[in-house]
Parts: structure tokens; sequence; C-alpha cells
């Protein structure tokens, strides 16, 4: 029943993040903050084995930040992909390191890496729901100054506004994004549901919000359509969502090219 | 005086990017910025708008841009169409607006831009982008602007569309061009930069066969045109 009243909710967290990931020509770091997630969630199983109770979501959201930031800062050296490529592989390395060091606990991040849409529970339903509201207040907020720079981040940075300051809330609203629904859809998952509505949705956009919007509606079809398929037959909800959402892109790309 | 450099260097690491610049440039004189490729053009003008921090001194309207980001509202700045994200799905009037919540009517009827405000941008041609983004300069009421390569992919009828506004606007203008015929006839006087400044002055007095070897390491055809006005032939020119 969760699962049912989380999804628009879900779908609204992953229009808003997955719009502003490939505004920013980054859509990479969705992958690489859900990767770095997956290491807060390896640590803290791994300090719960050895019986030191935090919870997942602070330290998979504070993982996921610091990941984000770390490539972020990488980009700087080189390119985008290679700064949120390295720090990924940096990321998952450590949960590696962690799942070999934990016994027992392996099914637990099997959740987190291929996602239980249909076994959520209500701690998931509040985290997302807290996690929604934060984004859109962030989002609301800063709004006017996060579309400028992403449209045009030179100009912005000579308007006076702190283009490093608003670079940083879209990582802080993508990792925040990325970790809230990453138990619904799942590590490996959650590129394609994040990136292919939102890429499909800016194609036949006029403006940002109809983006928005749009990728909202792609979202929540893919989604309902998971869970459909999945209770009448036994294959994961989130990969059957991913599986829709990325056969929309192909379509639409094919049709577009 | 509006802009003021002395010994101005940049250094992007152990690379040099500008060496010991020192000019002056008055109110309302409109300045062509021209060199090759890595001149350090695009680094002069980041150094002026303060976020490059240069070593040695320079002044913006009385202002230092490294320590007084309150210049910055007195600036515009108009970057390479190459640094946008074009494809963002955003009508002409929200870009118009991103610096300027009031909309001057006179300017988008000298860039012909009335009947484009609910057209997405990216739908827009280079030529009429390229206005879109002077519009959006200009409503700022700028005392200081500043243009990286605005007839770059730009028709011909835009280029004289920007060139007529720029003089209209009465701001300071420092323009970064490849290409100065364009704006040849407007311009006040030409900087010719190769990290270090080779030659400032007037057209007939910079476009000199030594400096055009100083800066571009190969001899630059120059044309006198029908004004007496010196100005480099380019080599797809010659057709």
């Amino acid at each position: 029943m969760d699962s049912i009243f989380a999804i628009p909710l879900i779908s609204a967290i992953v229009s808003i993040a997955g719009n502003l990931a490939v505004f920013r020509k980054a859509s990479f770091l969705i992958a690489g903050v859900a990767h770095s997630a997956l290491a807060g969630v390896a640590l803290a199983i791994f300090l719960a084995s050895i019986s030191i109770e935090l919870d997942y979501f602070l330290v998979a959201t504070l993982f996921a930040i610091f990941f984000a930031l770390l490539a972020t800062t990488f980009s700087k050296f080189s390119d985008i992909d290679t700064g949120i490529g390295v720090s990924f592989a940096l990321a998952m390395a450590i949960a590696v390191i962690l799942i070999s060091l934990t016994r027992g606990y392996t099914a637990k991040l099997w959740a987190f890496l291929f996602g239980e849409l249909f076994l959520m529970t209500e701690k998931d339903f509040l985290y997302i729901s807290i996690a929604l509201v934060a984004i859109l207040l962030i989002f609301g907020f800063f709004y006017d100054k996060l579309i400028f720079f992403l449209f045009d981040p030179e100009g912005a940075e000579a308007s006076g506004i702190n283009t490093r300051l608003i670079d940083a809330i879209v990582v802080a609203i993508v990792a925040i994004a990325v970790v809230a629904v990453i138990r619904a859809v799942g590590a490996i998952l959650a590129y394609s549901i994040f990136v292919a509505p939102s890429a499909v949705a800016k194609k036949f956009s006029k403006s940002v919000a109809q983006s928005l919007i749009y990728s909202f509606l792609i979202t929540l079809i893919c989604l309902i359509l998971g869970l459909i398929v999945s209770s009448a037959i036994p294959i994961s909800a989130s990969a059957i969502s991913a599986f829709i959402a990325s056969i929309i892109y192909l379509l639409v790309a094919i049709e577009k090219s | 005086m509006a802009i003021e450099a002395k010994d101005l260097s940049y250094s992007y690491g152990k690379t040099i990017a500008l060496e010991n610049l020192s000019f002056k440039i008055d109110d309302g004189e409109i300045i062509a910025i021209l060199g090759p490729n890595g001149a350090g053009k695009t680094t002069l003008l980041k150094c002026i708008l303060g976020l490059l921090r240069a070593n040695g001194e320079i002044s913006v309207l009385g202002r230092d841009p490294r320590k007084d980001k309150k210049v910055l509202n007195m600036i515009s700045y108009v970057p390479q169409r190459s640094s946008l994200s074009i494809d963002l799905p955003i009508k002409v009037l929200d870009v118009l607006k991103m610096t300027c919540k009031e909309i001057d009517s006179e300017i988008l009827r000298h860039l012909e831009l009335e009947n484009k405000l609910d057209l997405l941008f990216r739908e827009l041609s280079g030529g009429f982008q390229q206005r879109v983004l002077i519009a959006r300069a200009l409503m700022k009421r700028p005392k200081v602007l500043l243009l990286d390569e605005p007839f770059n992919g730009v028709d011909v009828l835009s280029q004289k569309r920007i060139v007529e506004v720029l003089e209209r606007s009465g701001a300071t203008t420092l323009v970064v061009v490849h290409n100065i015929n364009p704006v040849l006839h407007a311009v006040h006087r030409v900087m010719l930069l190769n990290k270090k400044l080779v030659a400032f002055g007037k057209a007939n007095e910079v476009f000199r066969r030594e400096n055009m070897v100083k800066v571009y390491g190969a001899e630059i055809p120059l044309v006198v045109c029908e004004e007496g006005v010196v100005h480099p032939l380019y080599g797809d020119q010659h057709g």
C-alpha cells in the first residue's frame, strides 16, 4: 500500500533531480551518486553488524553529497564525466570492501542495489516525504538562479551569482533525491528512471515547467506499469519500470533522429 | 576613466595567459580586442570582471573588481554562445529577464525581437540568439559592456543590428573579435593582444605589418577601405 502512495512522490523527486542533472549535462552524476549512496548504505550495514546502529538514510545522504561534491571537484582537473567516474569508482571500492567485511547482511544490500518498489515501508515513505519537501523548498527558493546558471554559467557568474554554491545546490538536490528513492528503484536502475524521462521531456517541452510536468508523468506511468506487471508475474517492479523508461527513450531517440 | 590596468598578469598554473598589461580606457569608448587563439582575450575580460584574480592593478569604474563585487551591477558580460546550454527549454522572454526584470521595448525594437519573446531560445537562428544575449546585456543598463566573440556564426544583418545598438548604448564597450570587420567603423581603438599588449590605439596605428607579424606570427594582408581605415584582410576574405 505504501508503494502506491509513494509513487507520485517518487515521480516528483525524480522529475526535479533528473531535469537538473540533464540540464547540467551531467546525467552520469545520477549513476555516480547512486553508487556513492550504496557505499553509505554498506557502511551503515557494516556498522550495524558490529552493533553500531546508524540511520542508513543519513549515512547514505552524507556519502552521496560528499562523493558528488568530490566528483565536481575532480572535474575541475579534467571533465565532469571523468570526475564522476573516478569518485564513483572510489565509492564502489569502499562499498565492496565494506560488503566483504560484513557477514550475513548482503541480502539487505541487494535491495538497495536493485530496488524493491513493492516492499516499501512506512519509514521509506517518511524519508521520501521529507526529501520531497526539502527538494521543493530548495528548488523553489533558488529557481531563478538555478535556471540562469544551468543556461549560462559564465553569464550567471558575471552577474554576481555564486555559481559554486548554485552548482553545489544542484549536486545536493540530486544526492538527496537519489538517496530518497534508492530503496525503491535501486542504485543500478536509478540512472534510467531519473534520466530517460527527463531527457525525453526536455525534447518536447516549451518551458522548464513543462519539462518537469512531462518527466513527472512519464516516471509515474513507468513506475505504475512496473507495479502492475510485477504483481502479475514475479519480476522486480523497479526493473520493469527502468526497462519501460529506457524503451520510451529509445523510441523517442529513433523517432527524433 | 572607465577601466585602468597596471602590470596586470594572470597564469593558469604555470601557463602564462596575460603578462604585464597596462592600459587605460575612457568612458564611452568602444574597444576591439584582437589576437590569436590563446592570446588571453577571454582571460582579460574575466580579469576585468574580477572572476579571475589577476596580479597587478585593475580598476573598473574606480573600483577593484576582485574585492568589490558590487561593481558587477554596472557591468554586463556577453559570453561566447558556445558556453551556453542552448537546448534548455527556455523562452526568449525568460532569457531576457535573467538579468533585469523590466523589459526595454526600445532595445527589443532595435534588435527586431518584439515578435520573438514567446519563442524558445533554442529555436532561434544563431544571429537572433546573439541579439537576445546582447539585448539581455543592454537591459541591465550597464556602464561597462564586455562581449566575447559576439559575431561568431552571426549573419551580416544581425552583425549590423548588434553594432548599431552597441553604438547607441553609450556604455564603455570591450568586444573580443577574431574578425574586426563587422565592428571596425564603430570602434574607437583596437587592442592587439598576444599574452602581452602588442599595440593599442587607432586602427590605422595598430594595423601595421610588424604588429600583425608579432601577434599572429605571419604576414596578414592589410587594406585601406573607402573611409581610409586600415583593416586586416583574412584568408577567407580573398575570394
